[in-house]
């Protein structure tokens, strides 16, 4: 309890300091370090109450002992005297004479006495022990009150030592700011004041350059006003002399000379000024020429190299495609003779089950698709027998073709933007035809379409060589192109009425018009609606070949019919059946051998002992 | 009304009306005028006056009109101020969150409860004051708690046979019972703290033991009571002589509170059972600062807790300074912070350890890394002891308190372990400087 008290005032005490000093989280060193120091007195404080108590326990705990061991014993001998008393009421009890009794009740009365006044001091140990701690508590609580007094005092003092630091650093933290205010304000009228002399100082120079140059323009002017008069007055002067006085002229001649030559001098001076001016001028032009035709050096030999990088890139996709072309059709041949090889096999394994396991006439299927072989073959085949009358045909075109051309793209100039043909304008006739059909294609509605074909159709010419081949390449296109249009021109025209005439004057090829100009437009919309419709015209034929070379496998795989190959089932399973029949019977055969043999070795045997006996048989007969 | 000076020489005002009907007796008077304003603003009265209209009434009202028409009717400030100052010397606002309203009410009702006499005072005098109160009060301090005069006839408690370890109770028999804070607790919807002391101030010469400890049914109204309050934080009983039964009592109302965040149950009488309890206690609530100094904890309880510590992710603060949890519970503890990543702050100080404990500890402070204070002073450490803390205080860098006071350390190594907190304190500044800078620019 003692400590207790003293316990909970320190506790609020600190408690109420570190409420003080918690709530600011940043202070400079030395007030933390003041902090530390202070608190730690504090804290100090604690443990030294908390050693108190832990030594006010212990002794406390060592009287409780103490006194229990004193009560143990007091108990134990007031329960022998006790013991002592009862036992002796037994022989009090025993005693009959009066006297006697007497006496012993006398004894026991004593002994009695003797306990109560043990108890009695025992008590009364007790109780002294008991002031004694009151006392001694009454005590402690005024010394504690005393230090208690004392802490107060001392934490008193430190805050007001605290307070006083923070007042300080405070008064330090608003004087910093006011002596940074004081330091920028004069920084800045130092830096002002600078600059204001410069500003004057650059005023002025400017101003006397300013004077300068008037003073130099008017020089000048006055100059040239000086020279043209003298000149006007020289010639004026020459003419005079020339009219007046011929036996003058030296002397005139002589001082015009003077004159001349003064004034040449002063003008060959300012000449010279000029002159060397303009050198400084030239140098630096040609100094920039110089570096800019270096620069364009540097710059085509650059664009060569990357061009001739791009050509040698080309020249390998080239190679790369042809090469794996080659290797295709060499798969491709490779593959198909295997094919039908296989093919062959499997029809010769079919006739020789028809002919001999089934005992059937066996034709050869007619097989068209064996005789088809190789990706090139067909378009060669077909190349060669169309390349006569195509040609022909091309020949008898191509003019009608241009024609065609011509007119189409004259009449829709109007679809086509100024600016390009004002581009188109210096290219020849041909070439400008060729771009007008392209840029009106773009124009056209399947522009996307065609804009896809024509860049693969770029993609597949294999001759670039850059701007050249790109126009050849889009004529090539416009004129296949046009070749299809031509076609279905003809066929819009021969729908259609009014393009009867024409369309016959363009197969007779007689005509300088094919289509009269007011039907192409028409025309042409119906060639793009037809267009749109089927686009598969638009696919060139290298890849509609494809389908036929599917169906061409598909025959190949499918030499032996469905029918076939269930009669090859039928007769495998009879076949098989057959041959476990055959080999029943060349294992009985086998067997029946084996049993021969060892039939005859018997008989070998027995014919060998029939011997023996015989022979012992005639022996015994005989002896 | 028209006003016309009239001419000449005598200067006189005179009011003509326009209307042939006025007459003096339509004109309403200034007593009536006022209270039809009284009748107008009745609702928002203070509401709608000008601050210095305001502070006028503030400053005018008598203090000690009735609470039930002021309380919610007068806003915190002047008024509740001059309350305050009134009726107690001290008031230090700064410490009921600069609300004079809410240190009135605290305080009212705080010396309500304390001047409470069981079965003479009407429980009716403290009932009738929460309605008014409850909005305001977030702290009880009550710093005593009258018995009741008459002696009220024991009860014999047969929950004996569910208790291991009996306390001799004669007291709680005969002994009287305090307020029952029941009836208080489940009206205060915002109470957030709560402190209580079982004992009698200034009681002189009447001094008797009974005064100074709470009564077994006193403590199970009081728990049932905390059970009851849903928005407590932090409940403290110092001085009231509680021992292992009714802290196991208390623990049992307490478990799983949605909200408790504090307990503080120093300078009483727990032994192990209470440990064990409040072991249980940490396992199952969200405790963060636990306080247990002064009492009798030996080294079977320190085990206990050490156990919940060490599955414990809420506790921050640990107390069991002044208590008997010798060398084997202290390393119980020790071996606890291996697993512990929450705990901050330690307080073993005279617990009557030697250097087993301090060693089994400073193996534990060179791999923990959030320690950031313990105190170990008055114990008998000794020098081995001194050397083993010096030696992983070389390892640390996060500890910036190390209390190692009256522990018979020797010097050096003291000096050397006061130098490395010192260290560490700084570095730790120099962080909240930093984090702090980034926080307000």
């Amino acid at each position: 309890k003692q400590g207790n008290e003293k316990e909970v005032v320190v506790e609020a005490l600190t408690s109420c300091s570190f409420s003080v000093f918690a709530f600011q989280p940043h202070y400079p060193q030395k007030i933390m370090n003041l902090r530390r120091d202070l608190t730690a007195f504090v804290t100090d404080i604690q443990t030294a109450a908390d050693a108190k108590v832990v030594q006010k326990r212990t002794q406390l705990g060592e009287a409780k002992q103490k006194r229990e061991e004193l009560l143990e014993k007091d108990v134990k001998s007031s329960q022998e005297k006790f013991d002592e008393i009862a036992s002796r009421w037994l022989i009090v009890s025993q005693k009959v004479i009066l006297p006697d009794l007497q006496e012993a009740l006398n004894k026991q009365q004593q002994l009695c006495a003797v306990l109560i006044q043990d108890k009695k001091k025992l008590i009364n140990e007790l109780q002294q022990e008991l002031k004694l701690g009151d006392d001694s508590y009454v005590k402690h609580l005024r010394k504690n009150a005393e230090e208690i007094d004392l802490m107060i005092e001392r934490m008193e003092d430190q805050i007001q030592i605290l307070t006083q630091a923070y007042r300080e650093e405070l008064a330090q933290i608003e004087v910093r700011p006011a002596l940074d205010q004081e330091t920028n304000d004069l920084l800045r009228a130092s830096e002002s004041l600078r600059w204001v002399r410069s500003m004057c100082l650059t005023l002025e120079s400017l101003a006397e350059r300013r004077k300068k140059v008037e003073e130099y323009e008017e020089k000048i002017h006055k100059l040239r006003f000086k020279n043209a008069h003298n000149t006007k007055v020289l010639e004026m002067e020459n003419n005079a002399k020339e009219q007046v006085c011929p036996n003058m002229e030296l002397n005139c001649n002589n001082a015009s000379c003077l004159f001349i030559f003064s004034s040449g001098k002063r003008m060959h001076i300012y000449t010279f000024t000029v002159m060397t001016l303009c050198f400084r001028d030239e140098n630096n032009l040609q100094k920039l020429k110089n570096l800019y035709t270096k620069e364009q050096k540097e710059f085509t030999r650059h664009s060569r190299k990357l061009s001739e990088n791009y050509k040698r890139q080309i020249q390998k996709y080239e190679h790369f495609a042809v090469a794996d072309g080659k290797t295709f059709e060499e798969m491709w041949l490779m593959t198909d003779a295997e094919a039908k090889q296989l093919a062959e096999r499997a029809l010769l394994i079919d006739s020789v089950i028809c002919k001999q396991l089934l005992g059937l006439s066996w034709e050869r299927p007619h097989l068209a698709s064996l005789e088809l072989s190789g990706p090139s073959r067909p378009q060669e085949l077909a190349g060669n027998s169309d390349s006569g009358p195509e040609r022909q045909e091309e020949n008898f075109f191509s003019d009608t073709q241009e024609k065609v051309k011509e007119l189409l793209c004259n009449e829709t100039d109007f679809l086509v933007e100024t600016k390009v043909l004002k581009l188109l304008a210096p290219l020849e006739n041909e070439e400008q035809t060729d771009m007008k059909l392209v840029t009106l294609l773009y124009v056209s509605s399947y522009s996307a379409h065609l804009c896809l074909f024509l860049k693969l159709n770029i993609s597949s010419t294999t001759e670039t060589k850059l701007e050249e081949e790109r126009t050849t390449s889009v004529g090539r296109f416009s004129i296949t192109l046009a070749n299809k249009w031509f076609a279905c021109l003809q066929d819009a025209c021969a729908s259609s009425d009014f393009g009867k005439a024409e369309e016959t004057r363009a197969t007779t090829n007689s005509g300088p018009e094919l289509i009269n100009p007011d039907h192409v437009l028409p025309a042409l919309k119906t060639v793009t609606c037809f267009c749109l419709s089927c686009p598969s015209y638009l696919i060139p034929a290298s890849q509609r070949d494809s389908s036929e070379h599917e169906a061409y496998w598909e025959s190949l795989g499918n030499v032996v019919s469905e029918e076939k190959l269930k009669l090859w089932d039928a007769a495998e399973r009879n076949l098989k059946q057959y041959h476990a029949v055959l080999m029943e019977i060349s294992d009985l055969t086998l067997e029946t051998d084996r049993l021969k043999q060892r039939n005859a070795e018997l008989r070998m045997q027995l014919q060998q002992r029939l011997s023996s006996t015989v022979r012992l048989f005639l022996l015994t007969i005989f002896l | 009304t028209h006003l016309t000076p009239s001419k000449g020489q005598r200067k006189m005002r005179r009011i003509i009306a326009e209307n042939p009907n006025w007459s003096l007796v339509v004109v309403p008077s200034l007593s009536s005028m006022c209270l039809q304003s009284i009748v107008n603003n009745f609702e928002g009265l203070l509401s709608q006056l000008t601050p210095g209209q305001r502070d006028f009434i503030q400053e005018g009202l008598s203090p000690t009109l009735p609470l039930r028409v002021t309380a919610n009717l007068i806003p915190d400030g002047v008024y509740w101020k001059r309350c305050c100052e009134r009726r107690w010397d001290l008031c230090d606002v700064s410490r009921y969150g600069h609300s004079w309203r809410r240190m009135f009410f605290e305080r009212h009702l705080e010396n309500l409860i304390e001047l409470f006499i069981p079965e003479v005072t009407e429980p009716k005098a403290v009932l009738d004051v929460l309605p008014f109160c409850k909005s305001y009060v977030r702290r009880l301090n009550v710093s005593q708690l009258l018995p009741p005069i008459k002696e009220p006839q024991g009860e014999k408690d047969g929950e004996e046979n569910d208790l291991d370890l009996a306390i001799d109770s004669e007291h709680d028999e005969a002994c009287a019972h305090h307020f029952d804070f029941g009836l208080v607790l489940r009206e205060l919807t915002h109470l957030e703290e709560l402190a209580l002391v079982y004992r009698v101030k200034e009681c002189g010469m009447n001094f008797e033991w009974k005064m100074f400890e709470m009564t077994k049914r006193d403590c199970e109204s009081l728990a049932k009571a905390l059970k009851s309050s849903r928005t407590l934080k932090l409940f403290r009983l110092h001085q009231s002589n509680v021992e292992d039964k009714k802290c196991r009592l208390l623990v049992k109302h307490l478990l799983d509170h949605p909200s408790l965040r504090e307990l503080d149950l120093s300078h009483n009488l727990i032994g192990n059972g209470g440990a064990r309890a409040i072991g249980k206690l940490l396992a199952r609530s969200k405790l963060e600062v636990l306080n247990v100094c002064d009492n009798k904890i030996g080294e079977l309880g320190a085990k206990a807790i050490a156990r919940a510590l060490s599955r414990n992710s809420t506790l921050s603060s640990l107390n069991l300074r002044l208590n008997l949890v010798r060398d084997e519970g202290g390393a119980a503890i020790g071996e606890a912070l291996r697993s512990n990543t929450t705990l901050h702050h330690l307080n073993l100080g005279g617990n009557d350890m030697t250097w087993r404990a301090a060693s089994a500890l400073s193996d534990v402070l060179i791999e923990n890394k959030t320690l950031r204070s313990i105190n170990l002073s008055c114990n008998n450490l000794g020098k081995v002891g001194g050397k083993a803390l010096a030696e992983a205080m070389s390892h640390n860098t996060t500890l910036t308190e190390l209390n190692v006071l009256l522990t018979e350390v020797d010097e050096q190594n003291a000096s050397f372990v006061s130098e490395v907190v010192c260290a560490n304190q700084r570095s730790e500044h120099k962080k909240q400087r930093k984090t702090g800078s980034i926080k307000y620019p």
